[in-house]
């Protein structure tokens, strides 16, 4: 059992370097509407729903680190961002309805617009650059909905890493 | 009968002796030649037929062969065109190398290193992005990085392979600037609705600047960090801001953001 937690835990690390890799340069090429999708939030949300529990709050430090490191300002900001995202997920796992690919990617559209304004907020609009409408219309909005949709091939696949794959290998049924 | 026989032996010798004369003569033998122009239309035709029939019969025997060969001449044709393809794609990376080695040689006086993007911001507010070189080529915080078009802008992070820059058309980024046919001194400042066009900010000019649309602009040098005289961009739009009192302007930059690959770092603070 500890050898296929091991094994689990080096997937997953493997997953979330992959899709940093795949966020900092393939997908610039793939901007819609000036827009990219945040890959490590959509794993954030989708993580948290599917685990409910605390693996769910590591996951979300690590991906936020990543953004952090790699967005190369203020670190913290999308680490904590990140930690209260996966909580929030965690709080409500289960709670009101079953999760699925579908209700990652409406919980992600709305965090994502949160998260978004929050980041604007922090890194943007306090150093005196106001202008929302526009950040909230040609950034956050497409932006939010970008990363939404990658819901629909992120969950199933975390959901065969984190859920079944080592652990109850005859379901194969990823998005419910 | 012999008589006969005799008659038209001498009438054969008599038409044998004309027509080699008139051979010899470069002339055709009548006789031969009414044959020949009622002949000849009946044996193109048949002629024809048979070379249709023998290739139809050709064209079937060698069917297979046609087969095999036009798979090998498109397999051949695709290769080509994946060469041709390949061959494109170095064309440019060689004219955009030749390039910033004209603007390294235009800057002898400077100590440039050539750098490849090998990666972007992760996310949708910022103009940076890394480069593949860092502490191990003596790049340090705050040296200037600039293509063959003009400033790109600064680096702000040095990692010992890679280091990070901060485009000029960043909500972040700040920089003095000269008009360079006024020599009319302002900030160009980056702005988050302007950057995805890769325009920037002309400001605190006042309204007494004569500037004209298409007017270029350059680093002042003024600030610490950038160097004197490098190009930003050209003027395209002039506005008056709120108050009235100051004018501000869209700057083209003269990088195009969206598709840089290859940039030299200035290393300023050299040691």
């Amino acid at each position: 059992m500890q050898k296929k937690n091991i094994a689990r835990y080096a997937l997953m690390i493997v997953f979330i370097f992959v899709l940093t890799v795949i966020q900092t340069t393939l997908l610039h090429s793939a901007e819609v509407f000036g827009v990219i999708p945040n890959l490590l939030l959509s794993c954030v949300v989708c993580y948290s729903l599917i685990k409910g529990d605390s693996k769910a709050i590591v996951f979300g430090i690590v991906c936020g680190l990543i953004l952090d490191f790699f967005g190369g300002r203020t670190v913290g900001i999308n680490t904590l961002l990140c930690i209260y995202t996966a909580l929030l997920c965690v709080l409500l796992h289960g709670g009101l309805f079953n999760n699925n690919a579908f209700v990652a990617m409406l919980f992600i559209f709305v965090i994502s617009i949160v998260y978004e304004l929050l980041i604007y907020f922090f890194n943007i609009f306090i150093w005196g650059y106001r202008g929302i409408w526009y950040a909230l219309i040609y950034k956050i909005l497409p932006g939010s909905v970008y990363t939404a949709l990658t819901a629909l091939l992120i969950y199933p696949v975390l959901k065969l890493l984190a859920e079944e794959w080592l652990q109850k290998p005859g379901r194969r049924n990823f998005l419910r | 009968m012999l008589v006969v026989t005799l008659v038209i032996t001498v009438v054969i010798f008599i038409l044998m002796g004309v027509s080699f004369a008139m051979i010899r003569g470069g002339s055709s033998f009548t006789g031969a030649n009414v044959a020949g122009v009622v002949v000849s239309p009946v044996q193109k035709f048949f002629s024809s037929i048979g070379s249709s029939v023998g290739g139809f019969f050709e064209f079937i025997s060698d069917a297979k062969d046609y087969k095999e060969e036009n798979k090998i001449l498109k397999d051949k044709t695709e290769q080509q065109a994946q060469t041709i393809r390949e061959m494109e794609s170095y064309k440019l990376e060689n004219q955009r190398l030749r390039a910033l080695l004209d603007l390294k040689d235009s800057h002898q006086d400077k100590d440039m290193v050539g750098c490849e993007v090998i990666a972007k911001d992760p996310g949708n507010w910022f103009d940076a992005f890394t480069i593949d070189k860092g502490k191990n080529y003596n790049i340090k915080t705050n040296d200037v990085v600039v293509t063959n078009g003009g400033l790109v802008g600064r680096i702000t992070e040095v990692g010992d392979n890679w280091a990070r820059v901060v485009a000029i058309i960043d909500t972040d980024s700040s920089l003095g600037a000269v008009v360079t046919r006024t020599q009319d001194i302002a900030i160009v400042d980056g702005d988050l609705s302007l950057s995805d066009r890769g325009q920037c900010k002309l400001s605190s000019l006042t309204d007494t600047t004569g500037l004209v649309v298409g007017d270029e602009v350059e680093t002042s040098g003024l600030g610490g960090i950038y160097p004197k005289g490098l190009l930003i961009g050209t003027v395209r739009e002039i506005k008056n801001d709120v108050t009235g009192y100051s004018q501000y302007a869209i700057i083209d930059t003269a990088v195009d953001f969206e598709r840089i690959r290859e940039v030299m770092v200035m290393r300023m603070h050299a040691e």
